[in-house]
């Protein structure tokens, strides 16, 4: 599955080097963060990131980046003040050089400033969220954004926002988060959205065939689960032993 | 710093790496594997070191705020003391006084933030359970059938329970899992393969 999965995929990606196109359906939460940076500029209230204790070391810490960024690009372009919280102490200077970057590209450099905007808390779980909840309550973000998963304290990082009337738009792929954060958020960019946004944020052709990539093998699996369950339901386990080798 | 240095060669020592890790994890040869334990190692080195660069940020933000007599950020540079101090007064973190310090202030706050939970789960149930279509009315339902059929009063509500747990929850986590999954497969492939590069930042790749 490994090998047909690699073959689909980079078959895919070369079809978009060639010069097909993908349509993908647009993602409402990705397409709420323009709204969300408009309506905090509004409200003149800055836009909060929440990188949580997430580390370079897991896929979810290092797509958060991906997210961060794009949210510090729409903040830098229209001149919001900009916050980010985290806990991880190696993604401090990559967060830094990135929200950096997203100033200076928008030709705003004199309104970064590291101390105030980028606010290392704590590695620890519930230290972490004590200080969020006092960030989030002193600050008063218009747009609280939170890539990436995290522990218990979800619901509690959810409703901070909810308490001080912040739009939320929160991403995750842990399935003991989702539920929380749908009670607690405006959008949700749930499961493989997560990954799928990356690519829709980057409008990188090549990285939009690869999503069009993990459709079909997304396709072929349901086509093996249903032909598995029709299997066994007949006595048959040839496809299940073979999936097992 | 030249582009090759600045964009190619973080691209591909985390695509070379990166190969080598998976090519350890599917393979039997003993040099892979080892690599592979040693790379591990060193994530753990370099995490410890940054984390000394940011306890050095943290100081160099709060310091002058305690200065200015910011209480929070006095309580900070002092809980960032305190414990280095009496490691090097008693030479030992199992002593009495290192561990009253972390039983009695750390060990308390800890549970003390898990318990404001509870209150942010009752706002958010009630937010999350207030009518407004027909699909919240079903999910109003079924979480009131849920809640019955958890407590011993309920009991006789427990096949109906165990049907939405086994049969529609676990078939819905089930579908979620095989997007991430898929989608995790894609995301790790573009990572390695130098296509996905927003954690370069866009000044590096210039």
């Amino acid at each position: 599955m490994f090998v047909v999965c690699l073959a689909i995929l980079s078959i895919n990606m070369y079809l978009a080097l060639k010069g097909r196109r993908a349509k993908l359906r647009r993602i409402a939460g990705l397409d709420a963060i323009d709204e969300g940076v408009g309506r905090a500029v509004e409200l003149r209230r800055p836009v909060a990131v929440d990188l949580h204790t997430g580390t370079l070391s897991t896929v979810d810490g290092v797509l958060a980046l991906t997210y961060l960024d794009y949210a510090a690009r729409k903040a830098a372009e229209v001149g919001a003040n900009f916050v980010v919280g985290l806990g991880a102490a190696e993604v401090t200077p990559v967060a830094t050089d990135i929200v950096r970057s997203a100033y200076i590209l928008a030709d705003k450099e004199e309104m970064f400033n590291a101390t105030s905007m980028i606010r290392f808390i704590s590695p620890a779980q519930w230290g972490y969220t004590g200080g969020w909840l006092g960030l989030v309550a002193r600050e008063k973000p218009g747009l609280i954004f939170i890539p990436g998963s995290m522990g218990a304290e979800v619901m509690l990082i959810a409703e901070a926002g909810q308490w001080v009337g912040a739009m939320q738009i929160a991403c995750s792929t842990s399935l003991l988060n989702i539920p929380f954060l749908v009670a607690g958020c405006d959008y949700v960019i749930m499961g493989e959205e997560f990954y799928a946004g990356a690519a829709m944020i980057s409008q990188n052709p090549v990285q939009l065939g690869c999503i069009v990539g993990q459709d079909h093998f997304r396709l072929i699996t349901i086509s093996l689960v249903i032909f598995g369950s029709i299997l066994v339901t007949l006595g048959s386990k040839w496809l299940s032993n073979l999936m097992n080798l | 710093m030249s582009v090759v240095l600045r964009k190619y060669a973080p691209m591909a020592l985390l695509g070379f790496l990166g190969f080598l890790m998976v090519a350890s994890y599917f393979s039997t040869i003993e040099i892979l594997g080892y690599f592979s334990r040693e790379l591990q190692n060193w994530s753990s080195i370099i995490s410890a070191i940054a984390l000394g660069f940011a306890a050095f940020i943290l100081l160099r933000q709060h310091v002058p705020r305690s200065l200015k007599g910011n209480i929070y950020s006095i309580a900070l540079v002092g809980s960032m003391g305190l414990l280095p101090i009496l490691y090097l007064i008693t030479g030992s973190t199992v002593s009495f006084q290192y561990n009253w310090v972390y039983q009695t202030w750390v060990g308390r706050l800890d549970p003390s933030m898990y318990s404001l939970v509870a209150f942010s789960i009752i706002s958010g149930l009630y937010r999350a359970f207030r009518v407004r279509n027909i699909d919240s009315l079903l999910l109003l339902v079924t979480a009131i059938i849920l809640l019955i059929g958890q407590v011993p009063v309920g009991g006789v509500l427990k096949p109906v329970v165990n049907w939405f747990l086994d049969v529609l929850n676990t078939g819905g986590y089930r579908g979620v899992q095989l997007g991430i999954g898929i989608g995790l497969f894609a995301y790790a492939l573009r990572l390695l393969i130098g296509i996905e590069r927003t954690w370069l930042s866009e000044l590096k790749g210039e």
